[in-house]
Order: C-alpha cells, then sequence, then structure tokens
C-alpha cells in the first residue's frame, strides 16, 4: 500500500467513526431532549395533580354535609309524586281549617307554565272549597308549611253574597285554589357514593355544619295566627240602619265581643273537660269550681248584651247563638247535674283529710288550707248525711289547726336562754327579754311551760310548741 | 510503474520519521476520542440521570393517580347531589306566602276606622303567580269603600304602601292608580253611601322579591 492508498484509507476511516460517533450524539441529544420535555410535563402533572389534592378535604366535607342533608332535601323534594299522601294530608288540613271541599281535579301539566327541560316535573291539583276567608288562611297556611314543598300558583275567592249570609249567618265564600307540588327528575339515575375513610368521625366533626346546612333549608314559611278579633274583608260588614240608637256598635265591636265571649266558652268548655279527666279529686274540684265562677259571669255578661240589643250584625248573632249560648247552657246544665247527685263522697272527704294531714306534717300549712278551700264550698251539701257531716267536721278541725299553725309559725321571735330551777318559776329570754309562764310574747301569744329545749304556749287556745 | 534511484549514495536524501503521519493519526485519534467521550457523557450522565428523575417522577404521579381520581368521584358526586339542591333553590325562589300576603292585606283592611280612615271590603279577589320573564302575576280585587267621602280609597291606597303597617310592597309594585265609581245608595244599611273600585297590584319579579326580603330579614336583625 502506498502513501496514497494508506492516507485515502486512513481519512475514509476516521471520517467514518466521526461521523457515526456525531450520529450517537445526535439521536442522544434528541433523547435527552424528548425525556426532558417528558419530566417538565411529569412536573406539572404532579404540580396539577397535588393542587387538586390540597382541595381534598373540602370536597370531602361538602360531600359528607350534603349527604347527611339529602334526606331532608328528598322530603322537600321527592323523587315520587306521591299524590295519594298529598290528597290525604289536604282533608286532614281541611278539616282542621273547617273549610269544606267540593271538588278537586289534577290540573294540566302541558300548559305554557310547565317547564319542559327543568329538573323538576310540576304536578299541579285544583281544589274548591267553601269557607271563610280566616278558614281559608288556615287552610293555606297548613300547604304553605308542609313539609313537601307546596306553592298556591292561583286562588279566586268569591264573596258569600249578603243574602246568603243573612240567611245562614255565616260566610261561606267560594274559593277555587290551585296548588302546586313538584316531582325531581334527576338528570341521569346514576347517584353513587364514594367511600370516605372514618367517615363517621368526620361527620361527627362537622355536625354544626351539618344542623346550619339542615336548618338553611327550612323553606320559608309563615306563622299564621287566626282571626284574632279583625273582621273578614270579604264580607259587606254594612248593619241595618237604626235611627234609635247612635251609640250602636259598628260591625268590628261586634265581632270583637262576640270573639270574647267565643274564647271564654272554649275556656269554660277547657275547665270542664279538665275536671272530667282530674286525677284527683282536689285537682276535679279546683277546676269546677273555676267553672262556675266563669259560667256566672259568662251569663251575666250574655244577658247584658243580649237585654241591650247590641249585636244586630247577623252573623255575630249567630255566633252568639251556636257558640257562646248554647253551649253555656249545655255547660250549666251538666254542672248542675253533676252537683245534684254529687257533694263529695266519703272516699273524697277522706282524700282531702289525709292530703291536709300529710301537709301539716310536712309543715306546708298554706297547701292544706288549699285543699280546703276546694272543697269548703260543697260541704255545705252535706247536712243531712250525718257519715260525710262527721268527716266534713274532721275537716274543718284541720283547716283550724293548719290555720292556727300556719299563723304561729309565722310569729318570729328568739329564744337567747332558759333557767330552770327547781322550786322556782322558770325563766326564758325571748327576744331579749325575761319571761315566764303566763307572760304575754305577742298578740294571742302566752307562754305556757318551758323545757330544757323547747316552749309550749299558748295560742288562739291551743298548745303549740316551739323547738330551739 | 518503478522508479529506481540512480543518484550515489552521498546524494540521496536520508530517511526521516513521518511526522506528518504521526499529527495525522493523533488528530484522528484525538477527534474521534472527543467525540466518543461525549457521547459516553450524554448516554450515560445526562440521560441516564433524566431517566432517574423521570422514573422518580413517575412513581410520585402514580402515588397521586388514585388521590387525583378519589377527588373526582367526590367532585362528581357534589355535583350530582346539589342539582337538587340547586333546583329546590329554584322553585322556592318563585313561591309567594300567600297566608302572609292575606294576612297583611286583612291588617291594612282592619286598620281603617270606619268613618275616619276607610272602611274597605271585597266582593271578591283572585291571586295569581306567574312564570313570564315579563308578567310575574298580580293580586286583584273587586273593592267596596263604605264612606261618602271618596277620599277615603287614597287613605286606604296609602295604608296598603305604608311599611309599617305591611309588608306588601316587598312583594308588589304600587297598586295600579286609583279609579271608583258610586253605587246606588241603600238607605237600609249604614252606611248607605258606597264607592266600588278595581284594586289590583302587579307582583315584583322573583330577583326583586327575594331581594326585598332579604333586605327586609336584613334590618330586622
Amino acid at each position: 500500500m502506498n502513501d496514497k492508498q494508506f492516507w485515502s484509507v486512513f481519512g475514509g476511516l476516521t471520517a467514518a467513526l466521526a461521523g457515526l460517533f456525531g450520529y450517537l450524539i445526535y439521536s442522544e441529544h434528541q433523547s435527552v431532549d424528548a425525556a426532558e420535555a417528558e419530566v417538565a410535563s411529569l412536573r406539572d402533572r404532579i404540580s396539577n395533580s397535588r393542587a387538586i389534592v390540597r382541595k381534598t378535604p373540602e370536597v370531602e366535607q361538602e360531600v359528607i354535609i350534603l349527604r347527611e342533608i339529602s334526606d331532608r332535601i328528598r322530603e322537600i323534594l321527592p323523587d315520587t309524586k306521591d299524590l295519594n299522601n298529598v290528597i290525604r294530608d289536604f282533608q286532614e288540613y281541611m278539616q282542621e281549617a273547617e273549610v269544606t271541599s267540593q271538588g278537586f281535579k289534577p290540573t294540566s301539566n302541558s300548559s305554557s307554565r310547565q317547564r319542559t327541560r327543568s329538573a323538576f316535573e310540576r304536578v299541579s291539583y285544583q281544589w274548591e272549597l267553601v269557607g271563610n276567608t280566616f278558614q281559608f288562611l288556615e287552610f293555606l297556611n297548613r300547604i304553605e308549611t308542609h313539609s313537601r314543598f307546596m306553592a298556591v300558583s292561583k286562588f279566586d275567592i268569591r264573596a258569600a253574597n249578603r243574602r246568603a249570609l243573612l240567611d245562614e249567618g255565616l260566610a261561606s265564600h267560594r274559593i277555587v285554589l290551585d296548588v302546586e307540588t313538584y316531582k325531581y327528575v334527576p338528570p341521569s339515575a346514576k347517584e353513587g357514593e364514594v367511600e370516605i375513610r372514618s367517615y363517621e368521625r368526620k361527620r361527627d366533626l362537622l355536625s354544626g355544619e351539618i344542623g346550619l346546612r339542615r336548618q338553611a333549608l327550612s323553606l320559608q314559611t309563615y306563622r299564621y295566627q287566626g282571626a284574632r278579633g279583625r273582621r273578614d274583608p270579604l264580607i259587606d260588614p254594612r248593619v241595618p240602619a237604626r235611627v234609635d240608637d247612635p251609640n250602636a256598635w259598628t260591625v268590628q265591636r261586634q265581632q270583637e265581643e262576640v270573639d270574647e265571649l267565643v274564647a271564654r266558652v272554649e275556656e269554660a268548655q277547657g275547665y270542664w273537660a279538665a275536671s272530667n279527666v282530674a286525677k284527683s279529686v282536689l285537682e276535679r274540684m279546683v277546676q269546677r269550681s273555676e267553672l262556675e265562677k266563669l259560667i256566672l259571669r259568662l251569663g251575666e255578661d250574655l244577658r247584658r248584651i243580649e237585654d241591650e240589643g247590641h249585636v244586630t250584625y247577623r252573623p255575630a248573632q249567630t255566633r252568639i247563638d251556636t257558640l257562646v249560648a248554647e253551649p253555656l247552657e249545655v255547660l250549666r246544665l251538666a254542672l248542675d247535674k253533676s252537683k245534684a247527685i254529687e257533694g263529695p263522697s266519703i272516699t273524697a272527704l277522706q282524700s282531702v283529710g289525709d292530703t291536709m294531714v300529710g301537709y301539716i306534717e310536712a309543715l306546708e300549712y298554706e297547701q292544706a288550707l288549699d285543699s280546703f278551700d276546694a272543697i269548703e264550698d260543697s260541704l255545705a251539701l252535706l247536712l243531712d248525711d250525718p257519715e260525710r257531716e262527721e268527716l266534713a267536721d274532721w275537716l274543718r278541725l284541720l283547716c283550724e289547726e293548719a290555720t292556727i299553725l300556719r299563723d304561729f309559725s309565722a310569729i318570729d321571735f328568739k329564744v337567747g336562754g332558759v333557767a330552770i330551777i327547781e322550786g322556782l318559776q322558770p325563766v326564758i329570754i325571748i327576744d331579749g327579754k325575761r319571761r315566764t309562764v303566763g307572760d304575754l310574747v305577742a298578740e294571742e301569744l302566752v307562754v305556757h311551760s318551758v323545757r330544757p329545749n323547747a316552749v309550749d304556749f299558748i295560742f288562739r287556745g291551743a298548745i303549740v310548741t316551739r323547738e330551739f | 510503474m518503478i522508479t529506481v534511484n540512480l543518484l550515489p549514495e552521498e546524494y540521496r536524501r536520508r530517511a526521516k520519521s513521518p511526522i506528518g503521519m504521526i499529527a495525522a493519526i493523533s488528530a484522528a485519534v484525538l477527534i474521534n476520542t472527543s467525540l466518543f467521550a461525549y457521547w459516553g457523557y450524554l448516554h450515560f450522565g445526562v440521560s441516564a440521570n433524566i431517566a432517574t428523575t423521570r422514573d422518580v417522577l413517575q412513581a410520585d404521579l402514580s402515588g397521586l393517580t388514585w388521590q387525583v381520581d378519589y377527588h373526582n368521584s367526590l367532585e362528581a358526586e357534589i355535583a350530582t347531589r346539589s342539582q337538587r339542591e340547586q333546583t329546590l333553590a329554584e322553585i322556592t325562589k318563585s313561591r309567594v306566602l300567600w297566608t302572609k300576603t292575606m294576612d297583611e292585606l286583612i291588617d291594612v283592611v282592619q286598620n281603617g276606622r270606619e268613618g275616619v280612615d276607610h272602611f274597605i271590603w271585597f266582593n271578591d279577589l283572585e291571586a295569581e303567580v306567574k312564570v313570564d320573564r315579563t308578567k310575574h302575576g298580580e293580586l286583584q280585587a273587586a273593592g267596596v269603600s263604605g264612606a261618602e267621602d271618596y277620599a277615603q280609597l287614597a287613605n286606604f291606597a296609602e295604608d296598603l304602601e305604608d311599611p309599617a303597617l305591611s309588608s306588601l310592597m316587598d312583594i308588589f309594585a304600587a297598586p295600579e292608580p286609583l279609579q271608583a265609581s258610586q253605587e246606588r245608595p241603600d238607605e237600609t244599611l249604614i252606611p248607605s253611601v258606597t264607592w266600588s273600585f278595581p284594586l289590583k297590584m302587579n307582583l315584583l319579579s322573583p330577583a326583586e322579591r327575594v331581594e326585598n326580603r332579604e333586605t327586609a330579614e336584613g334590618e330586622a336583625q
């Protein structure tokens, strides 16, 4: 091989090697760049993932809260129409509100009011009712406070005409009412639950927040408090012209007076009912005593109103007849009947006596006297019955005893010391003054005898002891 | 071709060391060795280092992936569950508590003193809530004013708007302008003169009603 050949071969080999290494370096650079890009991408993904994961505890809390309040949300906005129960509830509400239904029907959902793309389905019913405005509001209030969301979309009240009002005495407005309720239509049927570790512990920690969110779910409601003496705005309130009496009561005044009488009759009925279910004889007597007084006062007021002829408004007159006079007469008769056959029985008298003894022994003299007061009036009925009269005397004795003891215990004095010397009058220091047997300590209170730890007094003819 | 050197010995050129060759070979070796070394540095140094970093990051990401999946599942559950809550908010927004509205209207009617302020009653009363962009519903009534003095109607209209008597204006726009016509007097009744008038109040939009209610609640607190 000559020089030329050598240099050719040598040059070629060198260049080939350099080319190979150049290629390898180039490839390596490519792969390094790709790897670096991948690393950068991984760093980004990790950074994003960490940012997401940092928020997981908050999201977890929100899920726990939503799960815990979901039962309440479902109650307000259920998945089902459940119309049968709604109708049952309505009947109950109508009975409570004293409105009467004359019919009901579902109204069409295909009207322009029906929204088709919403997550809920509207279910509407139309009711035809009869009642006065306050009864209607009572019913309306029950609908608007129903646990399920309900809304009154429309109502129309046609006032009872004056002629019907005069004839019947009660306002019977005709009312058409449209009520809507809603069924939730979930966008997808799937509502799966993700498993959350230590769920119960986390839920307990969130109990305050859960309570607040539950509270926030409460629907806006209104506390309706009834007529409260107001006149029905759908009743023509004019009264017949009375030229003879310029001081005639206005309709409003008439309504208010009647309302008050009705309330008092209801109170009297409450006493009667309570006396019939009283657990003790004493309690029954207390209730009857109150009832008797109330009936008496009510009778007087009713007579005065009727004599003066102030109530001329026909609905008010009808209410007086049906809600005051008639129930009052029924109560009076029932009370008289119970009195005629009764008077306190032997058992009742014995029971009161035992109760009084118990109170006296427990030093509760006022309660003992209250027990006697409850029965005292009826003791006069026992004059013809020697056996019960004997018990009545015992009760009177207990009453006297309780009175003396109560009054004696109310007298306040301090005992300073006692000196008892054989052969001499014992001496006692009361309120810093020296006293001996026969001395007057206070009004009607005379020292009777002195003992080492007690002193006996004569008080209103009885011997009473104060220990010290 | 054969070359024959015919010069005498003393004239012939003496053989020299091949410096050029040595230099050329050295340069070739140096270049190729450097290239090889650089490639080795890239392959076994830089590339391996990046690969290690990548493996570590991959492991990190794998550890985070299930947490992200868990987070996404929770988000999906929130989306599903809160839809019902949002729906509830949507439907409750437009509800009018008619018990409250009617109760307050009765208060306003009752507030009038017969013969002094106003003495009003209604022959019929109608109310409706509409789901419409422009019309939101209304309350209409066929009213009667029992007084000779028709100015008492203005007293009633003022009472309707008086916030001290009711919050009716939180949900209604002001009543439409007054108009009335006198009925034939009935001398058998007191008052004998009456004026009939239509009462119409338009409901505000649900958003305005909610805003007014919240403002009122805020003031009450």
